[in-house]
């Protein structure tokens, strides 16, 4: 009896920290945060492959690693669903995620898996890629075709 | 100089099978203590992955710190500067997670009255932890049932964080897990615990059940954790000393120290690579057997015990992690008028045999009393889980335990189901 009392009170302690907590935590919930959560769940839950077959064995090989590395702590549809397309874009997010605590990602993966994206972005996503281009300075434009260019020579540019 | 009790204790078959059986009977009684959460993937908005290597529960090193940070992922800005993720619980859904068993057993070695195969319902258990606003952060573990049937709060704590990234102190309070390795010993891809490190006492010393280096304790911990990241790599540093109510004279947790003093924790932890470690630990406790002198004279008797130890893993290869660990253990009886010296190690492998279904072999070792020669208990243990979903797991394991010749064999499959 004195046991099960005490198991009593002590669940009641846990559950009250537990309660004070998340009472706590809502209050501090971000504003914008909902907004941001629809738009990663709209991204994750689109296609979640992409068809290489006609692409280089360059890109092909690419594509694995991509699909490897880039699954680890977010769904792979996020980056192929996602609206980047621009090699500085691609450059920056890729970084970000090297950068990242455990990534596993070394300077040689990021360098191959930027290389698909941006071959993955002139193909797949070319209109909305000249589109992007068409927005940016000339300056700037000359400098994103020539990177996309190094990779897929065939691309048309705007 | 080795220590040796003034009379030998000798081990009758009795003794024996009671060992083999306590061994055996490990299979369900002694769940691994990490586990792993959901609700704290979905509050992050990430995959078991990020924390949890090879499979969970096992930790690799952001889940490691996650825990020290209290509930704080560890991140970095666009210059690759460290920095401390927080995403505070909205709803129980982000704070809570239930787990449930169902298993089948076939047991060698059963006790009278029971069968040697069963379907058994286990463990039901919630976990909910949240970070509480910038320094504080809360985490209870309620077990609805226990693989024993009952009722039981596992974890109820409040813990206290400041620093920056790099430099994170700690002050945590409560019913706590006082280990910080959680990589093989608390949490090993199958649902046996390892001898050495195992929450039910299994070296006995005279009257005194003895004193098991898994149990949950009450008590009062400081931390210091060192973080660098440099590309992704990280590289962690984790020192606690903690001051515990220890045991009671059953050898069960102390729920407030009615006895003999306090018992001190100290451990020290290295994380490198994406999921190695190597650490220490040393804990000085005591106890009084027989407080109200109702067992046969000599009447209320002391027992000083220390227990320290190493432990570390280390991926040979992309598949394949090590895991091994030694601990001895002193304990100094006034009933037995001397020292009784114990040894438990054990040497593990996993290998992953394909994404989210992994193999293990372990080589269990204990020696109760290293004067005593017949009573060395040593066990083989071969495993699989497979993790279907990120929420289901199937696991079936078989342990081959002996002792002075005598052997004992059991077999359990696992479903667990895990939101």
């Amino acid at each position: 009896m004195r046991c099960y009392s005490r198991q009593l009170a002590t669940f009641f302690v846990a559950s009250s920290i537990a309660g004070i907590a998340l009472f706590a935590s809502a209050l501090a919930e971000e504003p914008d945060s909902a907004a941001i959560k629809a738009h990663l769940k709209a991204l994750d839950s689109g296609p979640k492959s992409i068809d290489v077959a006609k692409y280089p064995d360059e890109q092909k090989a690419g594509y694995k690693l991509f699909t490897k590395k880039c699954s680890k702590c977010h769904t792979i549809a996020r980056p192929i669903n996602s609206d980047f397309v621009l090699p500085g874009q691609w450059e920056r997010y890729i970084k970000r995620m090297m950068f990242k605590p455990n990534s596993q990602m070394s300077d040689a993966d990021g360098k191959r898996i930027f290389r698909f994206l941006v071959y993955d972005a002139t193909v797949r996503k070319r209109e909305l890629l000249k589109k992007a281009l068409l927005g940016m300075t000339a300056e700037e434009r000359a400098e994103a075709i020539e990177k996309i260019k190094s990779i897929n020579p065939a691309f048309t540019a705007p | 100089m080795k220590d040796h009790p003034s009379h030998p204790v000798a081990v009758s078959s009795t003794v024996r099978w009671f060992a083999l059986l306590m061994v055996s009977s490990a299979i369900w009684l002694l769940p691994g203590q990490a586990r792993s959460v959901p609700a704290y993937a979905r509050r992050y908005d990430t995959k078991c992955e990020t924390c949890h290597s090879p499979i969970p529960p096992r930790l690799n090193q952001t889940g490691e710190v996650f825990r020290r940070w209290g509930f704080r992922l560890p991140d970095a800005d666009e210059n690759g500067k460290l920095t401390m993720k927080t995403v505070p619980a909205h709803g129980i859904g982000e704070a809570a997670s239930i787990s449930a068993e169902f298993s089948g057993h076939y047991d060698q070695y059963v006790s009278p009255g029971e069968s040697k195969s069963s379907l058994e319902m286990g463990e039901v258990v919630v976990v909910a932890g949240t970070s509480i606003g910038e320094h504080l952060s809360t985490q209870a573990i309620f077990v609805p049932r226990n693989g024993e049937g009952g009722v039981e709060l596992e974890n109820a704590q409040l813990q206290y964080n400041r620093g920056v990234p790099s430099h994170q102190f700690s002050l945590r309070a409560g019913l706590i897990e006082p280990f910080l390795w959680m990589k093989g010993t608390h949490g090993t891809l199958t649902p046996t615990g390892t001898l050495a490190f195992s929450e039910s006492p299994l070296i006995p010393v005279g009257d005194f059940p003895g004193f098991a280096l898994g149990m949950n304790q009450v008590e009062m911990e400081a931390g210091y954790t060192f973080t660098r990241l440099r590309k992704g790599k990280m590289w962690t540093t984790m020192l606690s000393a903690a001051v515990l109510n220890g045991v009671d004279e059953t050898g069960d947790k102390a729920a407030r120290n009615t006895t003999d003093g306090m018992d001190v924790f100290l451990q020290a932890v290295q994380l490198f690579g994406a999921r190695n470690s190597f650490g220490g630990f040393y804990y000085k406790g005591r106890t009084v057997i027989d407080p109200l002198s109702l067992l046969a004279p000599p009447g209320p008797f002391r027992d000083h015990f220390s227990r320290y130890g190493v432990m570390g893993n280390y991926a040979l290869f992309d598949r394949v992690d090590l895991v091994a660990a030694l601990a001895d253990g002193k304990d100094r009886s006034d009933e037995l008028n001397g020292n009784v010296v114990s040894r438990g190690a054990y040497g593990q492998v996993d290998v992953t045999i394909m994404n989210r279904w992994i193999a293990d072999y372990r080589r269990d070792y204990l020696d109760p009393n290293r004067s005593v020669s017949d009573d060395l208990i040593r066990a083989h243990v071969l495993g699989t889980t497979y993790q279907a979903e990120d929420n289901l797991f199937f696991t079936a394991e078989y342990q081959e335990a002996e002792q002075a010749g005598a052997k004992s064999h059991g077999f359990t499959g696992t479903i667990r189901l895990v939101y």
